[in-house]
């Protein structure tokens, strides 16, 4: 749009400046054209009448009227001293107004006497005096108006031409003019739109040559720019959060190096950078210097050393900045990496530690009081292997957390039955596995799963069941397909106790919770370490919707079939 | 137990009273037992005699089961099961997985360590290469690792995965039979069912075939047991 509003201004201008002259001077011409003609033509008049006038005598008659006519090749009148019209050549000239009539529009004074007049018939007519004064008789010789040389239709044919030429010209300079700016624009859209390499071609030496050309060193010092960003930024990206203070510094001196050109760069920690930047030589290499920021603390300095021939303004001040300010975030998130893996692992020496210390004398109790039973039979010492179990467990859990929380739980998944694993756990709780109402839907399926933490799982459901529930207690079995139609194992465990009132449902697995008031037995763990080991598993724990009195626990692991191969 | 006499078994642990009851345990199953309270003591012991097994904790003072184990797989293919209060989720115990044989978290029943050591002692005698096995194929087993590499990407192994790689690989070419890998796959408390070795062995194949369903390296030999062919040249 713009384009073309451009394109015609330059044609209206063109053609105004070849028609406007053109049309001035033919009119100017046409003018003092017309004008020495009706002039001519009045002396001419005037002269003639006067000569006539000079060798009439009285014989003024229609005769004479001809003969003169013949002669001057006009049109001739004789008027009597009253005005009256004596005889006139004809053809036309009997029209012609009396001297001093008021239908004559102008009457000049002519030449020798002569009185010039032109009527509205488009006559001229030039009256003579015969005899006299005063006169007795009056010669009018008419002539229609000359006119000037028929110039229209050439000056018209001289305009069209201009016109066309103008248009012409507007074209051709449209075309030398607009198609560079146009293409300047498509770059400068292009450019816009992220594409640093787009380049005007430089096809002349004139002003529109040199805007392009500077477009172009605009251009390539913005890629140039970006380049330097795109290094600074990716500066650090492949080195991961615990690669260390000197790989970082690394990093930053082959960065600032690829970045800027320089031919040396160290980084300096502890030391701030010079407060007054060093006066520049032209001619000669030298360095600039970013501080380490992190905020209001500097770590130390980035310094560069630039060839003789680099410039450097102050936008490369302010990515040497940047990449300053990304070194010491690097640094302080290494030191704080470094810091936290110490501690990490410092915790987890103390939980090994702990674990160790109580477990070992718990796996003696339990061993020396199962030989003692096995031995002698006394109830009593089953007992004790129960509660040292029990208390096992409990630490187990308690280290369980530790590790749901920081995800670092690795299952070894084996394939096994459910229904065994539930008998064992039944059994480990110290009941006869004949109590065990156990409806076992998935003969035919093995889960596939951890055996420890599934054996967890269950003797935590079981002794949950057992504690705050009431009997009987019911586990079932089935394969299940989920929602993308792959089997599962469902274990669900049934107690018939008081249930868990809907407002509980999600609070029962939260951890240190225990949901019967006035309770401290338990350690408000079991159902929150069983859903962690069951969620690392692939599996899933919740509370199942039940019929009649009584809560019911369901978790799915991943199930295979059994078939002989 | 290639030497004839009782398997003889070093147990280390810090604690003397389950030094003194596992003793008891072992000596009254027939196995000859010495004892080290820690990894020092057990490396002294080490340089009278080997035993066929050792039996450590990983927590001890002076030098830990896991730098202990470390030094004697250095010298030999000794079993080794790791007694440990820490579980086999740690970050320790997964360090443990490539000099251990097996695992066994405190608190324990007395039968199913005596289960566990009598499952690991069967594979006595069977050799894999200690390095890596080209299958051919693209397919890679690293047994020590407890891996696999399949065109490169490692896919990583169950310890029950690994111990049937390591019996079929240990007579590659030749089939073995289920009850032979149901025996070297599962101690006798895990109440072994051979359907235990025909899942394992499918999960197996999903791991390592390329087509699971017409299996190449994993052979069902029908009636007998399984073969590990390498892939052959197409």
């Amino acid at each position: 749009m713009r384009r073309l509003a451009l394109r015609s201004r330059l044609t209206l201008t063109l053609a105004a400046a070849a028609v406007i002259p053109v049309l001035a001077f033919s009119l100017l011409v046409l003018l003092i054209l017309d004008q020495s003609v009706g002039d001519r033509q009045v002396d001419a008049l005037g002269a003639e009448a006067q000569l006539a006038a000079g060798q009439l005598g009285s014989d003024l008659d229609a005769s004479t009227a001809a003969r003169v006519a013949d002669l001057t090749g006009t049109g001739v009148t004789f008027f009597d001293a009253q005005g009256r019209v004596l005889a006139s050549s004809g053809s036309g000239a009997d029209r012609v107004p009396p001297p001093r009539s008021p239908t004559a529009s102008a009457t000049t004074a002519g030449s020798g006497g002569s009185t010039i007049s032109r009527t509205s018939g488009g006559l001229v007519v030039a009256y003579a005096s015969i005899g006299g004064p005063p006169a007795l008789f009056v010669v009018a010789l008419s002539q229609p108006a000359a006119t000037g040389p028929a110039l229209l239709a050439p000056l018209l044919a001289i305009l069209v031409a201009t016109l066309l030429l103008a248009a012409f010209l507007s074209l051709a300079l449209g075309r030398s003019l607009i198609h560079p700016l146009s293409e300047l624009r498509e770059t400068l859209d292009r450019l816009q739109a992220g594409d640093l390499q787009a380049q005007v071609p430089v096809e002349s030496d004139d002003e529109l040559g040199r805007l392009a050309a500077s477009h172009n060193r605009l251009a390539a010092t913005l890629a140039g720019r970006n380049r330097s960003l795109a290094v600074v930024s990716q500066a650090f990206a492949p080195l991961p959060p615990q690669a260390g203070v000197a790989a970082f510094s690394a990093a930053a001196e082959r960065a600032a190096g690829q970045a800027f050109g320089f031919t040396a760069v160290t980084v300096r920690l502890g030391q701030p950078p010079d407060e007054t930047p060093p006066e520049r030589v032209p001619g000669e290499a030298f360095d600039v210097e970013a501080p380490l920021a992190m905020g209001d603390q500097v770590l130390g300095a980035i310094r560069g050393t630039l060839p003789p021939t680099r410039d450097w303004g102050e936008a490369d001040q302010d990515l040497l900045r940047v990449l300053g300010i990304q070194l010491a975030g690097a640094i302080r998130n290494a030191e704080l990496f470094d810091a936290t893996a110490e501690l990490a692992e410092l915790k987890n020496e103390f939980l090994r530690g702990v674990s160790h210390n109580l477990q070992t004398p718990l796996t003696s109790i339990r061993a020396f009081a199962g030989q003692l039973a096995d031995e002698t039979g006394d109830r009593r010492l089953g007992i004790i292997v129960e509660q040292s179990e029990r208390l096992s467990r409990l630490v187990a859990q308690l280290l369980t957390v530790t590790k749901i929380e920081a995800g670092t739980l690795k299952p070894q998944v084996d394939v096994f039955p459910m229904g065994a694993l539930v008998r064992r756990a039944w059994e480990s709780l110290g009941h006869p596995t004949s109590d065990l109402a156990l409806d076992d839907g998935a003969t035919g399926w093995l889960a596939a799963a951890d055996r420890d933490w599934v054996e967890q799982v269950v003797w935590a459901l079981l002794d949950n069941a057992l504690r705050y529930g009431g009997g009987p207690v019911e586990v079932r079995l089935a394969p299940v397909a989920d929602t993308a139609g792959v089997m599962r194992l469902h274990t669900t465990v049934r107690d018939h106790g008081p249930g868990i009132a809907p407002g509980d449902r999600e609070r029962a697995f939260e951890r240190f919770t225990r949901l019967s008031p006035g309770t401290t037995e338990g350690s408000g763990l079991g159902l929150s370490v069983a859903r962690g080991l069951v969620e690392a598993m692939g599996g899933r724990l919740w509370l199942a919707d039940i019929e009649g009195p009584g809560a019911a626990f369901t978790f799915s692991l991943p199930a295979e079939h059994i078939e002989d191969p | 137990m290639n030497a004839p006499g009782p398997t003889r078994i070093l147990l280390v642990d810090d604690d003397p009273n389950l030094l003194v009851f596992l003793a008891g345990q072992l000596r009254s199953d027939g196995f000859e037992v010495h004892t080290a309270r820690d990894g020092q003591e057990a490396l002294r012991r080490l340089e009278g005699a080997w035993p066929d097994l050792l039996l450590i904790d990983l927590l001890m003072p002076r030098l830990d089961g896991l730098s202990l184990a470390r030094q004697v797989k250095a010298r030999a293919d000794l079993p080794i099961i790791v007694l440990s209060a820490i579980d086999a989720g740690d970050s320790k115990a997964e360090a443990l997985e490539e000099v251990a044989e097996d695992y066994i978290t405190k608190p324990f029943h007395y039968p199913e360590l005596r289960a566990r050591i009598m499952r690991v002692l069967r594979r006595v005698g069977d050799r894999v290469p200690s390095g890596q096995l080209d299958l051919g194929g693209g397919v890679v087993l690293d047994l020590q690792r407890r891996r696999l590499l399949v065109d490169d990407q490692e896919v990583r192994l169950t310890p029950v995965e690994s111990r049937l790689l390591y019996a079929l690989a240990a007579h590659l070419d030749t089939v073995v039979s289920t009850e032979t890998l149901l025996a070297r796959g599962w101690s006798d408390t895990e109440a072994p069912d051979p359907s235990y070795v025909w899942v394992t062995m499918r999960r197996l194949r999903r791991k390592l075939e390329r087509d699971p369903d017409v299996p190449v390296y994993l052979e069902t030999v029908r009636g007998v047991g399984y073969r590990l062919n390498r892939a052959t040249a197409d």
